[in-house]
């Protein structure tokens, strides 16, 4: 009876350190290996963070019908963006959390057609419908930026730029935190800025 | 055959719907009256003006700090020489939470207070403002809008008090945050905490619930729960802090809200704080 007792509380125990591990050693932090994740892209292709290893991740939360991402998308500034840094070997993830029935999940052919319309040039468009991904990074927005460096590890998080709009007019009077950040990683430096308040709609989770 | 039709039919009726909200007129889901709590002013007086708000149903507009998104309601002012536009006074806004997230705003009609000075020297027989409003109005969805209103005061020997606003402005006066320039507080931040600490008296016996609202995005972790504990003579109240902050901020803004009227004699459930972080 004992063993059993002593047994059940080890397993107990385990239990809580497991628990206690998987929240706090899964969430994103400055500095620190970006956490792992693993994501279907919309033409069902699985992406593994950890396969990027030695390259340049910019990871954007995405809803293609908040008025703010639709401020960087209209103007071209995103695809720009992305064009200009994927040319330069930069993996750029697109993650949409938002979940089935709520703003900005679509099915696959609209998926395509967004991105085709809108001339995007992410490397990928992943799906996190059931928001895990997000929620593991906080991300809070759309757009919410995130880049990993080369090492894997996470070394800038938030807005994209500093006129919190949804003007398009105010793109070219903004800073560019992004481009700031992934010029500076190229050339072998650290990014001055690592975290920023980010804006714009509320990532359209499940709860 | 009957189910197919049925189907269609369906389908696009929700496609209408779908549509239907994408196209929805921002500038149309917020109704905007301005009133000025004076009919006729003089030359070195401040007037207020009220900029009254009416998201349309299940919509909300945004406080000053939006909270984890959303953008704040702005008004941006053109005026003559010789008029100045001071700082907004705001109502207490709701705070509405999300997927452990949370947002400051207003789902309700609400006001936005501007003092203007008049200088002394101004002279003309009106004073015309032009004013842009701008919110994001949002629900599942978000929309931007605006509304230009152009508004004229006059001018005169005597100032002549606008009666009609007498109970609207008593309404707003009890439903902003009170600034009251002896109420103090220390505040410090231990590891991912910031934590206000007061005397007992200066709050009303009977709030049981007290959070902290700031006046500015990015600091504090918003939807987490907020801890009030009551010592002996002290009460204190524990904010977590957001683990993405850009530093540790020196000096602190916002607004205590309260369940009940925060302090004694007064009927506000909230007040202004600001303080420097020991």
């Amino acid at each position: 009876m004992k063993r059993l007792i002593v047994f059940l509380g080890l397993l107990v125990l385990c239990g809580i350190t497991l628990n206690v591990n998987a929240q706090t050693q899964g969430a994103a932090e400055i500095g620190k290996p970006a956490p792992d994740f693993q994501l279907r892209d919309v033409n069902g292709k699985i992406h593994n963070l950890q396969d990027y290893r030695g390259k340049t991740v910019v990871l954007e939360w995405i809803n293609f019908d908040c008025p703010f991402v639709v401020k960087h998308y209209s103007s071209n500034n995103m695809q720009n963006l992305q064009q200009e840094y994927v040319e330069k070997g930069v993996i750029w993830l697109a993650v949409c959390s938002s979940a089935p029935g709520k703003q900005g999940h679509f099915e696959k052919s609209e998926i395509l057609k967004r991105i085709s319309d809108s001339k995007a040039k992410m490397s990928a468009y992943l799906i996190d419908e059931d928001g895990v991904t997000g929620k593991l990074y906080g991300a809070k927005t759309t757009p919410h930026m995130y880049i990993i460096n080369n090492d894997g590890n996470l070394v800038y998080q938030g807005a994209i730029d500093d006129i919190k709009s949804t003007d398009v007019e105010d793109i070219k009077k903004s800073k560019n935190y992004v481009k700031n950040a992934l010029d500076l990683l190229l050339n072998g430096r650290e990014a001055v800025t690592s975290t920023t308040t980010p804006y714009g709609c509320s990532v359209k989770y499940k709860n | 055959m009957k189910k197919s039709i049925l189907i269609i039919y369906i389908i696009s009726i929700f496609n209408i719907f779908h549509v239907n909200a994408q196209n929805v007129d921002g500038n149309k889901l917020v109704s905007v009256n301005i009133y000025s709590d004076f009919l006729q002013a003089i030359p070195g007086l401040d007037i207020n003006l009220f900029f009254v708000l009416k998201p349309e149903k299940k919509w909300h507009i945004y406080w000053e700090n939006p909270g984890d998104a959303g953008l704040p309601t702005e008004v941006i002012f053109e005026l003559p020489d010789g008029v100045t536009v001071m700082e907004p006074e705001w109502e207490t806004p709701q705070k509405i939470l999300f997927a452990g997230m949370a947002n400051y705003g207003y789902e309700n009609e609400t006001t936005i207070m501007y003092p203007l000075r008049i200088d002394r020297n101004f002279k003309g027989n009106e004073i015309k403002v032009k004013a842009t409003v701008k919110w994001l109005a949002c629900k599942e969805e978000c929309v931007p809008g605006s509304k230009k209103i152009e508004f004229t005061v006059k001018l005169g020997k005597v100032p002549e008090y606008n009666e009609d606003m007498v109970i609207p402005k008593s309404k707003f006066l009890k439903n902003r945050s009170l600034r009251l320039p002896n109420f103090g507080c220390k505040s410090s931040i231990n590891e991912n905490k910031l934590i206000f600490e007061f005397d007992k008296d200066l709050i009303s016996k009977d709030v049981k619930k007290l959070e902290f609202y700031p006046s500015g995005q990015g600091f504090i972790n918003n939807g987490a729960k907020q801890i009030l504990k009551n010592g002996k003579k002290k009460v204190f109240l524990e904010v977590e802090l957001d683990k993405f902050r850009e530093g540790n901020p020196k000096e602190i803004k916002g607004i205590f809200v309260a369940d009940k009227p925060i302090i004694h004699g007064f009927d506000n459930y909230s007040i202004n704080i600001e303080t420097t972080i020991h």
